[in-house]
């Protein structure tokens, strides 16, 4: 006992399953385990014994396991006939203070697990803990601690995992199965000291290997950051925040883009010297629209005035000339590039610009002042030369526009302010009565499509911007589209006011009309009526039913085509020439007929007023209709809106598809105005019509059925149908 | 099971020949096994194929990775010398609590070159532990005996200054991978040796 403080003072628990299956069991049952227990004399009675746990003293810090493996083998060869129980492991379980006789000392309990097969003097561990906690006199009280203590340690030990069955797994020996040292640390193992021969390996020494290994690890070069520990305070502060004002707004419409002025998305001066490098793109706009063949850009820096103010007069030319610049353009400021000239005293460009034939020579800035003013008042370079120009252009005529009729006569406006003449300004110019005037309006007319311009609207502008229209409003080739301005009836023109109408150029002009829409088929009406007005034609051109002129053939193809519509030429009209040429008679015949030609066209009017297409704005578009159950065919329509209703016509054979008065049917704009509904209750129909000019016809039918009110009118197109 | 990625030396001698003995000093009462760089079990006749090493190679294993305990005092690392004591000693861990019994579901790649042993991600975008080869001091195969035939590596490593050592643990897919596994390094082990003489 002299090396009492190296010994420790333990106990051991040497447990088995009674078989394997209970390990896999969730829960805990003692009496699945049997228990290793010595039986010792009780003191005092020498015929009865008390079970006690296996007990002894192991050196503190050594192997334990060995240990305490080795103690089971020797304590169990008694009892086993002569073979020692082979542990598998050696697990601690937990560290009990003991008060013993003097002071507390601790001491552990480990468990050693055994396989399933082994000798007697095992215990149901269920029996141990039955007598365990009934009575203390068959075990120690430091067996009956301990016991309770592993009852409650296997419980738990049920609950984790993989536990129970870990803790009977093999014992390692019987596990391993490969192992690969390093020779580089190998010799030293189980501290014994390997001789010389032993430590080496393939002729080197651990210690040499070591370092042959390490050179392995050598980096060939190193780069170190020279900031790295050099205190230099990490940031992620942010220098600069550009953002992208048009982020979010969507996909634009690159046609109208324009560059916003710089103070609105720049922040602060610092960075323009950042931005150096893309300054010029700033600085030099002009440059920058010809270098991105922005030409929209390019010619409203140019009518705004930006080679004109730096009097650039070869610039201003080939801009005025090849990029085909308006040259009325305001600025920002209101001010016209002829304002810019004339305040600069640029001769040259003032003399370029009045050459123009859209200038508008009478043009007035924000105060008013027209461009002689600005140059008298600014007096810059050749000012008395300008002065004398803009004096001089004063006197000269006026640039004209032919203004169209239906008949193919034309009449030359002048354009008193270039470009920016408005509608009404021509009509003026038209010199019609003030009564007439009532009744017509301009119309800007390609093949395919026909606008009524609002009084407002400059229609050389808008003759300038055909192409785009076209192509806002039709999937038409703008290249076939060739616009002319006409003379036409006001679509807003009501009938009974029509019917008062004396006037013989406005009857002339409205027959004019009348008979250009009945030959391009735009009246559909039954035979009889439009065998009527053939005959009315052929009085009104031919004058009074002569039996030996107007013969059967005299009404041949070519006749034909100028008095019955051009779809009825090839398929009924031969059919018609009898009547035709009977009606013809009748008509020359009649008594109490005015032959006076306005008269005889005021006739041909009234036939026509009660044709329900009469008087109508024309538009194109398509109707989907469900031919069979997979395919839909597509039919393209005329859509015609006037004071009476809608109409819609076959645009191919000029059938009357469909005609509705107003009140008897609801309409309604589609998304993005690529379509419009219609719905009539009374005839049950829903009909959809796809067309870009989805938009005008909507606002044409709130118009025209009275439905719009004059504060309605800011929603008023850029086009047509003021 | 492995698969060879960036062979570049596409050196014609084949695996087995690579990974001989080159001592064999048999441990009897291992029941066969070597305590020194090789394997002993895998012993075939060694023709020293010298220069043969797959010495850029690095073989790739699907494994996974059950835990490790890491910077244990050396006093202890010396306890664990012994290949059974290194069993004992991630046994008893276990039991303990301190390492789990079985792995995360998570896939990771273990790749061996002579530079050592690398664990990264699927992706191979994160390196979880690279054990550079001069500190690798063993690596060791057992079954884990839960029944499952699940076959656990340990590698123990220690730090420069041999001051502390490390176990890992990770589960290989089948006896035959991590067969593989330990030729692969014991193969490395080799080839460092025999990269040119400095």
């Amino acid at each position: 006992m002299g090396n009492q403080d190296n010994l420790e003072e333990v106990f051991v628990a040497v447990i088995r399953p009674k078989n394997q299956v209970s390990l896999s069991s969730k829960e805990y049952r003692a009496k699945s385990y049997e228990i290793l227990l010595i039986e010792v004399p009780l003191e005092g009675k020498e015929k009865k014994r008390k079970k006690v746990l296996m007990a002894t003293k192991i050196l503190a810090g050594g192997d334990r396991t060995r240990s305490i493996l080795d103690y089971v083998d020797e304590m169990t060869k008694p009892i086993s006939n002569n073979q020692g129980l082979m542990g598998k492991r050696v697990v601690h379980m937990k560290k009990f203070t003991l008060n013993g006789d003097n002071d507390a000392k601790e001491v552990s309990l480990f468990i050693v697990p055994l396989g399933v097969k082994g000798s007697p003097s095992f215990y149901c561990l269920q029996d141990m803990m039955r007598v365990c906690s009934e009575t203390s006199v068959h075990f120690s009280s430091v067996t009956s601690r301990m016991l309770l203590a592993l009852d409650k340690w296997l419980a738990e030990q049920h609950t984790v995992p993989h536990a129970i069955p870990a803790l009977f797994r093999p014992a390692p020996v019987e596990r391993v199965k490969t192992t690969v040292s390093n020779p580089a640390y190998g010799g030293g193992g189980s501290g014994r000291l390997p001789s010389e021969e032993e430590g080496l390996h393939m002729g080197y020494t651990a210690l040499e290997i070591r370092s042959k290994m390490m050179s392995l690890e050598k980096a060939d070069v190193c780069v170190l950051n020279p900031l790295y520990g050099s205190d230099l305070q990490y940031t992620n502060r942010v220098d600069k925040v550009i953002i992208n004002p048009y982020f979010g707004l969507g996909a634009p419409d690159y046609s109208k883009i324009q560059i916003p002025n710089r103070e609105k998305w720049q922040h602060g001066p610092n960075n323009v010297s950042e931005d150096k490098e893309r300054q010029w793109v700033d600085d030099f706009p002009l440059h920058r629209s010809a270098c991105e063949g922005d030409t929209e850009l390019l010619s409203k820096l140019i009518d705004g005035g930006f080679s004109v103010k730096h009097g650039k007069v070869e610039a201003t030319s080939l801009l005025l000339e090849k990029g085909k610049c308006n040259p009325n353009l305001l600025n920002g400021q209101l001010s016209s590039p002829l304002h810019f000239a004339a305040r600069g005293g640029h001769s040259e460009i003032v003399k370029l610009l009045l050459q123009h034939s859209e200038i508008d020579r009478h043009i007035e800035d924000q105060q008013k002042r027209s461009p002689l003013q600005v140059c008298e008042e600014n007096k810059q370079n050749e000012w008395e030369e300008t002065v004398k120009l803009l004096q001089q252009a004063n006197t000269k005529p006026y640039e004209k526009v032919r203004i169209y009729r239906m008949d193919g006569s034309y009449r030359s406006v002048e354009l008193k302010h270039g470009n920016n003449t408005t509608v009404l300004q021509v009509m003026e110019g038209m010199r019609l009565s003030q009564e007439s005037q009532r009744y017509f309006t301009i119309w800007i007319c390609s093949e395919n499509l026909n606008l009524q311009l609002k009084p407002y609207h400059k229609p050389l502008q808008h003759l300038r911007i055909w192409t785009e229209i076209v192509t806002d409003l039709t999937v038409l080739d703008p290249q076939r589209e060739n616009a002319q301005l006409f003379l036409r009836r006001d679509v807003r023109l009501p009938l009974e006011v029509e019917k008062t109408v004396e006037d013989p150029l406005s009857i002339l002009i409205l027959f004019d009309e009348a008979r250009h829409c009945l030959l391009k088929g735009l009246f559909p009406s039954p035979d009889s009526k439009l065998i009527t007005l053939a005959s009315l034609l052929l009085q009104i051109i031919y004058g009074n039913y002569e039996s030996k002129k107007h013969k059967q053939g005299f009404l041949n193809d070519e006749n034909l085509r100028s008095i019955v519509p051009i779809s009825k030429v090839k398929s009924k009209a031969y059919h018609w020439t009898n009547r035709i040429l009977y009606e013809y008679k009748a008509l020359s015949t009649s008594e109490g007929l005015s032959k006076e030609m306005h008269h005889l066209q005021r006739l041909f009017l009234q036939n026509c007023w009660d044709i329900p297409t009469y008087g109508a704005a024309f538009f194109t578009g398509q109707v989907y209709t469900k031919a069979s159950a997979s395919n839909h065919k597509v039919i393209r329509v005329l859509v015609g809106v006037n004071n009476k209703g809608l109409h819609l016509m076959n645009m191919e054979t000029k059938m009357l598809l469909i005609s509705l008065e107003y009140g008897a049917f609801m309409w309604q704009l589609g998304h993005a105005d690529q379509y419009f509904q219609i719905h009539s209750v009374e005839n049950k129909m829903n009909i959809i019509v796809h067309t870009k000019q989805a938009g005008l016809i909507v606002k044409l039918l709130m118009k025209l059925s009275g439905q719009m009110t004059p504060n309605d009118k800011s929603l008023s197109d850029k086009y047509a149908y003021g | 099971m492995f698969r060879k990625v960036k062979k570049r030396h596409s050196s014609s001698s084949s695996q087995s020949s690579e990974i001989s003995t080159k001592s064999k000093s048999v441990d009897s009462s291992l029941g066969g096994l070597s305590r020194s760089s090789t394997v002993a079990s895998l012993d075939t006749d060694s023709t020293k194929g010298s220069g043969n090493c797959p010495s850029e190679a690095c073989s790739e294993f699907r494994v996974k990775y059950v835990g490790a305990i890491e910077k244990l005092q050396f006093d202890m690392s010396r306890t664990l010398q012994e290949p059974l004591d290194l069993i004992n000693y991630i046994d008893a861990a276990q039991q303990d609590g301190k390492l789990p019994f079985v792995p995360r579901e998570e896939e990771m790649i273990l790749g061996v070159s002579k530079y050592g042993v690398k664990v990264a991600s699927l992706d191979q975008c994160d390196v979880l532990h690279r054990h550079p080869l001069y500190l690798i001091v063993r690596m060791l195969c057992y079954d884990d005996g839960l029944g499952a035939g699940k076959n656990l590596l340990a590698l123990k490593t220690t730090d420069p200054k041999q001051e502390r050592c490390s176990v890992w643990v990770y589960q290989c897919s089948c006896a035959e991978q991590a067969q593989s596994i330990c030729k692969v390094l014991s193969a490395s082990f080799d080839c460092a040796l025999m990269s040119e003489k400095s």
